[in-house]
């Protein structure tokens, strides 16, 4: 079922779901809740390895060496470069019902600037949104920290879920988390395979 | 010493200069002294050494040693290098005991996991802004308080507990408290040095209470009496002297000759906060600079205990290590960044 303010107010309101900080009440709108662009951003650059290597190979540069970090205060602006990735997170902490899940996307205004964001959060979610902010737009963009840059809508389950029932890789983060899809279990199982 | 000696000096700080001069400060203050180091290294640089007398040519190294020393912790001190979140806390707690605007912490950091320290040589020998402004008419408004951390530990938050102790070494040499204290006791040299460790100690845990023997108690474990601390055992029983308000013989006249002399009072400058909300995950709402601190408390008080909520759901030790750093983190940069909104915002 898909919540609208008068539903999702009153989660909020009761701590059921938690957003931290909420600057302003009006991030809440008729069928979602704005989110904001944060302080921390990791940057991807191209170095010594010519690629990312997401196979699981132990002997693997680590992916976070694939990226700088670099900070910027509310109201500091950052620049995103034509068809550069760059990961970031949301100002808000949140954390989601066990029944309820949130569909992230850009809001309007920055989908045409070329800034594409779609995204799943899973119920039971505590922490920051990671970002993938990619530029897909021919030109560089500058955008302000704290702007309202995302929309999350929200969905009522049927039942409840346990957010913790299995390996959790980005819980609680509070900047941007890169990928750990070189951990991923079957990754493992998969790799067996390769030497066979 | 030779004028080719001192322009090989000169050569070395002009490469650590060009690389450093675009730093983005969080503070505007550091931004001030950088600009004045640039100009101060363009004065060393049009001067010719040749038949410099030695004696200048010594103090010309100093200066530029100086230049140095000031870029190094300029460059650890940009926004993505500092640990922006624990430096401010540091600095509500300064601005309680020096208002001036004139002290800014900078850090350096390491790779040695144990060089926790503070050193006065930026903030509070005034021999050189003094030879500075005579010779070359700079003045620098500001001075920095250099605080050496590990580099590992940059943004840990149980670990960066210490730099309070640090801080607390500035304040106390600032004003020389355990100095004057020891011309008027008649302490021995080490007598003065244990003095200032232990008020350094109870310095922090006005902020941090216990958490300052947390870390104290695995980094310097069982350490006994040397020539420059006192052990350790005797280090976290004055800590708990102070919090618990008992009487101590030292602890009295530590706090006698803070008041006296600062006109400030040593005493708990924090508001224990319930850990309800790390507890549930989440990070918690701070509504003051008391309980700002007392978040330290929170975090080690969970980590050096069975967390039943963390333990349910199966959050492994590296994982429970990471959330509650995590949610200390979140909870100083949120009530950081309530405080510009706030500024800025009207109701």
């Amino acid at each position: 079922m898909y919540l609208t303010k008068d539903e999702i107010f009153p989660l909020y309101k009761s701590g059921e779901l938690i957003i931290r900080p909420l600057l302003s009440e009006e991030q809440f709108g008729e069928m979602t809740l704005d989110l904001r662009l944060g302080t921390d951003f990791l940057v991807s650059f191209q170095g010594r390895e010519p690629y990312i290597d997401a196979t699981g190979d132990v002997a693997a540069r680590p992916i976070s060496s694939f990226f700088q970090e670099t900070k910027r205060l509310i109201g500091e602006t950052f620049f995103l470069h034509p068809h550069q990735t760059v990961l970031c997170s949301t100002l808000e902490y949140l954390k989601l019902p066990n029944d309820v899940f949130v569909s992230i996307s850009t809001r309007s205004s920055f989908s045409r600037l070329g800034l594409l964001i779609s995204s799943i959060v899973q119920p039971g979610y505590c922490g920051c949104l990671s970002l993938e902010l990619t530029n897909h737009n021919n030109n560089a963009i500058k955008i302000r920290v704290g702007s309202a840059i995302l929309q999350a809508r929200f969905f009522k389950l049927s039942k409840e879920t346990n957010y913790f029932s299995g390996e959790r890789k980005y819980a609680c983060q509070v900047r941007p988390v890169p990928s750990k899809a070189n951990l991923d279990k079957e990754i493992s199982i998969l790799q067996k395979m390769s030497f066979k | 010493m030779s004028p080719e000696l001192i322009t090989l000096h000169l050569s070395q700080l002009q490469k650590s200069i060009e690389k450093s001069k675009t730093n983005k400060y969080a503070d505007s203050r550091k931004r001030d002294y950088h600009d004045n180091i640039l100009k101060l290294f363009d004065e060393l640089n049009k001067i010719n050494y040749d038949g410099f007398p030695e004696t200048s040519l010594v103090l010309t190294k100093k200066i530029i040693d100086f230049c140095f020393v000031s870029v190094e912790f300029l460059d650890d001190s940009t926004l993505v290098n500092i640990p922006h979140e624990i430096i401010y806390c540091l600095e509500k707690a300064l601005n309680e005991w020096d208002d001036s605007n004139q002290y800014i912490i900078v850090t350096s950091l390491h790779n040695d996991l144990n060089c926790f320290s503070f050193n006065a040589y930026l903030s509070l020998n005034e021999t050189f802004y003094d030879i500075i402004e005579a010779l070359f008419s700079i003045s620098f408004n500001h001075r920095l308080i250099q605080i050496n951390l590990p580099k590992y530990l940059s943004q840990d938050y149980l670990a960066n507990v210490v730099l309070y102790h640090e801080l607390g070494h500035f304040v106390d040499m600032r004003y020389k408290i355990t100095e004057r204290l020891s011309n008027a006791l008649n302490l021995t040299v080490v007598q003065k040095e244990h003095y200032g460790e232990f008020f350094s100690d109870v310095f922090a845990a006005q902020y941090i209470g216990e958490a300052s023997n947390s870390y104290l108690n695995y980094i310097a474990y069982n350490v006994p009496d040397s020539s420059t601390h006192p052990s350790t055992n005797s280090r976290i029983e004055m800590v708990r002297h102070f919090l618990n308000c008992d009487n101590d013989k030292v602890l009295d006249a530590l706090k006698t000759a803070a008041q006296l002399i600062t006109k400030k009072e040593l005493r708990n400058r924090r508001k224990v906060i319930t850990d309800a909300d790390f507890r549930a995950f989440i990070p918690t709402i701070i509504t003051n600079e008391e309980e700002l601190h007392s978040i330290f408390e929170v975090g080690w008080g969970l980590w050096l205990s069975k967390v039943a909520e963390f333990e349910l759901k199966n959050i492994s030790k590296f994982e429970k290590y990471q959330i509650l750093n995590n949610l200390i983190e979140k909870s100083i940069s949120n009530y950081m960044i309530l405080e510009k909104w706030n500024k800025y915002v009207p109701y």
